[in-house]
């Protein structure tokens, strides 16, 4: 007997509705999966039958063949052993094939029949409410709260597959529909958890160039002498991040659950993700590969921060692979079996020291770098890459009154604000151009929202001269002018606005070339 | 329906002599009587074709059934059921596979079973059945 099964796979970071076929014939008994399975998928005969015959439920001895449609699709993981299991027991006759045509089915299964989690619950809620939003969606108990982050979809969680087949047999006890959303966690993000700015004596330039960042989206460079701070700038970033919208999670979640990041705990990521790679991270590790391709760090961080530490320590090939993301928001991944392109919109913040030694802009002690070291260490970082970053911030050493005082800094609630106050007004000049902040701005939308007056037009006209800008350079130093003048709540681009943007591009000029 | 080509009752295989008869052959005398007993309807005895040899082959409880007989007189080696390697079951397979085609048997149930009998000196011997033991495949 033939029977049909609804479940889905996810590529990339989306999904698509497959059909689970299952045949069971007399003849030698055998259990062949085809349609294009790859290892795991295949391996899931041997969970499928112990998981039903611990189940107590019985497993036919004929020839059992099982179907993924579309069969030119590559199905990977886990996922379908429910949907196969249930296959089973329709074609098998233990349920009635009417039952399970207004349901998916999605999970693994454990040999004595729990259902375990998958990852890509959300990609698979999302395309469920996208192309059959009446039917039940039956799923391991863990990934609950995952899917119920889509609103308008009812979902079923199990523990076991005889839940499942009790419950589709119509003993309604036995798993309880829920279709309320619990997206409600949003809008208080950052808690006690993070460290705070308040933490960190002097530095006022480096937070003050932070701040402007993070209210923008731009990629910020801190270069400094070893113990100056960097680092414990960086880490109180998602201090003063703004909060997430909810779009804007739902994207950043859908990437978390494809890569497996998710806990049971979490639906929706309530804070912009903040990912710090190690510098010996692999090219393929940052932006995302493997024959099927997966998230990296890039994609993770979307909406987020992206902190390289020791900047110049990361592999050259790894830096330079980060060029297309920051510069169109995205990802293109081309393999052999497969291309795939996965969103990327982070902002950047790397740490560097500015020789190998790490003290040559320091005044007190001496650097003995050669000139040929400095340039070897600075050419790991290339002209494009640098030429991206639109705020370079020197973090000095500090001084010793400024190490012992004991006036603190201001508070990351402080900063906060003012962060979201500038990002609030981006988010409703920009509502109808569908970008969030001034680092999305295109040079059309440069030209019609970044306004400047005579003299700050002249101001850049010298900085094109003087300093060499490129026109990368032109057009992201207007756009982080916007944002200065978005947090003085300036309508329009000053020519004090500008002339700081400028200040911030030059630092590589004022280190290494001075 | 089931024909019957090769029905031998001794086997020529064995150099392993136990008083007249080999250990395999008394082996397959005892599950033959085990099976019977137990409600199997055995139809053939050492099927042969040029793919291989399957012990016996039965029917019960409407499904079509190869049995492997395996023979041991101690465990030193492993127990009897280990040597059904994944040779010998892809070879009972592809047996099973030709018994089926030769005599047109197109829509039968089939199972394939081991049956373990360990002979230890002085002891009664243990017989042990293993109902769909392996399956196409595996």
């Amino acid at each position: 007997m033939l029977a049909r099964v609804l479940s889905s796979a996810v590529i990339g970071i989306d999904a698509f509705p497959v059909e689970v076929e299952v045949d069971i014939s007399n003849g030698l008994p055998s259990f062949n999966i085809v349609g294009l399975p790859d290892a795991a998928c295949r391996e899931s005969a041997d969970r499928v039958r112990a998981a039903i015959k611990n189940s107590d439920l019985p497993f036919p001895t004929k020839k059992i063949t099982v179907n993924f449609a579309p069969a030119d699709l590559k199905k990977e993981g886990s996922a379908f052993d429910l949907a196969i299991a249930i296959g089973i027991l329709v074609a098998n006759e233990t349920i009635d094939k009417a039952l399970v045509e207004d349901k998916i089915f999605c999970g693994e299964l454990s040999l004595d029949g729990r259902l375990r989690g998958v990852p890509g619950i959300l990609p698979r809620a999302a395309c469920l409410l996208s192309d059959s939003p009446e039917k039940g969606f039956i799923l391991p108990h863990v990934n609950a709260k995952e899917a119920l982050c889509i609103e308008g979809i009812l979902v079923y969680p199990a523990k076991h597959l005889f839940q499942v087949v009790q419950f589709l047999k119509g003993d309604q006890k036995f798993l309880k529909g829920e279709n309320q959303s619990v997206n409600h966690g949003l809008a208080k993000a950052v808690s006690g958890k993070y460290f705070d700015f308040a933490d960190i004596k002097g530095q006022g330039h480096a937070k003050r160039g932070l701040e402007i960042a993070a209210a923008g989206g731009h990629n910020v460079l801190m270069i400094g002498p070893p113990g100056a701070g960097k680092t414990m700038l960086a880490r109180r970033i998602p201090t003063i991040l703004s909060s997430i919208a909810f779009e804007e999670a739902v994207e950043t979640t859908k990437i978390h659950s494809v890569a497996g990041l998710l806990s049971s705990r979490q639906s929706l990521l309530s804070t912009r993700p903040f990912r710090d790679p190690h510098h010996t991270i692999s090219d393929v590790a940052m932006i995302g590969g493997g024959t099927h391709p997966r998230p990296g760090e890039v994609s993770l961080a979307h909406h987020g921060v992206l902190f390289l530490d020791e900047l110049a320590e990361f592999k050259r090939n790894v830096l330079e692979v980060l060029r297309q993301p920051l510069e169109e928001g995205k990802i293109t991944i081309s393999r052999a079996a497969s291309s795939l392109t996965l969103p990327a919109r982070f902002m950047l913040v790397a740490a560097m020291n500015p020789c190998p030694c790490g003290y040559f802009t320091d005044p007190k002690k001496e650097c003995h770098c050669t000139a040929i070291q400095i340039k070897n260490y600075m050419s790991k970082i290339s002209g494009p890459l640098l030429d991206r970053i639109d705020i370079q911030l020197e973090v000095p050493c500090l001084k010793v009154g400024e190490i012992t005082g004991k006036n603190s800094g201001e508070p990351s609630e402080a900063i906060r604000n003012r962060v979201e106050k500038a990002r609030t007004k981006q988010r409703a000049r920009y509502e109808a151009e569908k970008i969030a902040c001034n680092s999305e701005l295109d040079v059309k939308q440069l030209e019609k929202y970044c306004q400047t007056t005579s003299e700050g037009e002249n101001l850049l006209k010298m900085a094109i001269q003087e300093l060499g800008f490129s026109a990368r350079a032109y057009h992201k130093s207007l756009k982080v002018a916007r944002t200065i003048a978005d947090l003085e709540g300036s309508p329009c681009v000053e020519a004090s606005h500008i002339s700081e943007a400028i200040h911030y591009r030059a630092l590589d000029r004022n280190i290494w070339f001075r | 329906m089931f024909g019957r080509e090769c029905d031998r009752s001794q086997g020529n295989r064995s150099k392993q002599v136990v008083g007249s008869q080999t250990l395999g052959v008394i082996g397959e005398e005892l599950a033959y009587h085990f099976l019977s007993r137990k409600g199997y309807k055995i139809l053939l005895k050492n099927y042969e074709c040029a793919l291989g040899e399957i012990d016996l082959i039965a029917k019960e409880k409407g499904a079509l059934v190869f049995v492997e007989v395996k023979t041991r007189r101690s465990e030193e080696f492993g127990s009897p059921l280990d040597s059904v390697t994944r040779q010998k079951r892809h070879q009972i397979v592809k047996t099973a596979q030709y018994y089926l085609k030769r005599y047109g048997i197109k829509d039968a149930a089939c199972r394939f079973d081991v049956v373990s009998i360990l002979m230890l000196r002085d002891q009664a011997p243990a017989i042990e059945v293993i109902q769909d033991a392996f399956r196409e495949g595996e």
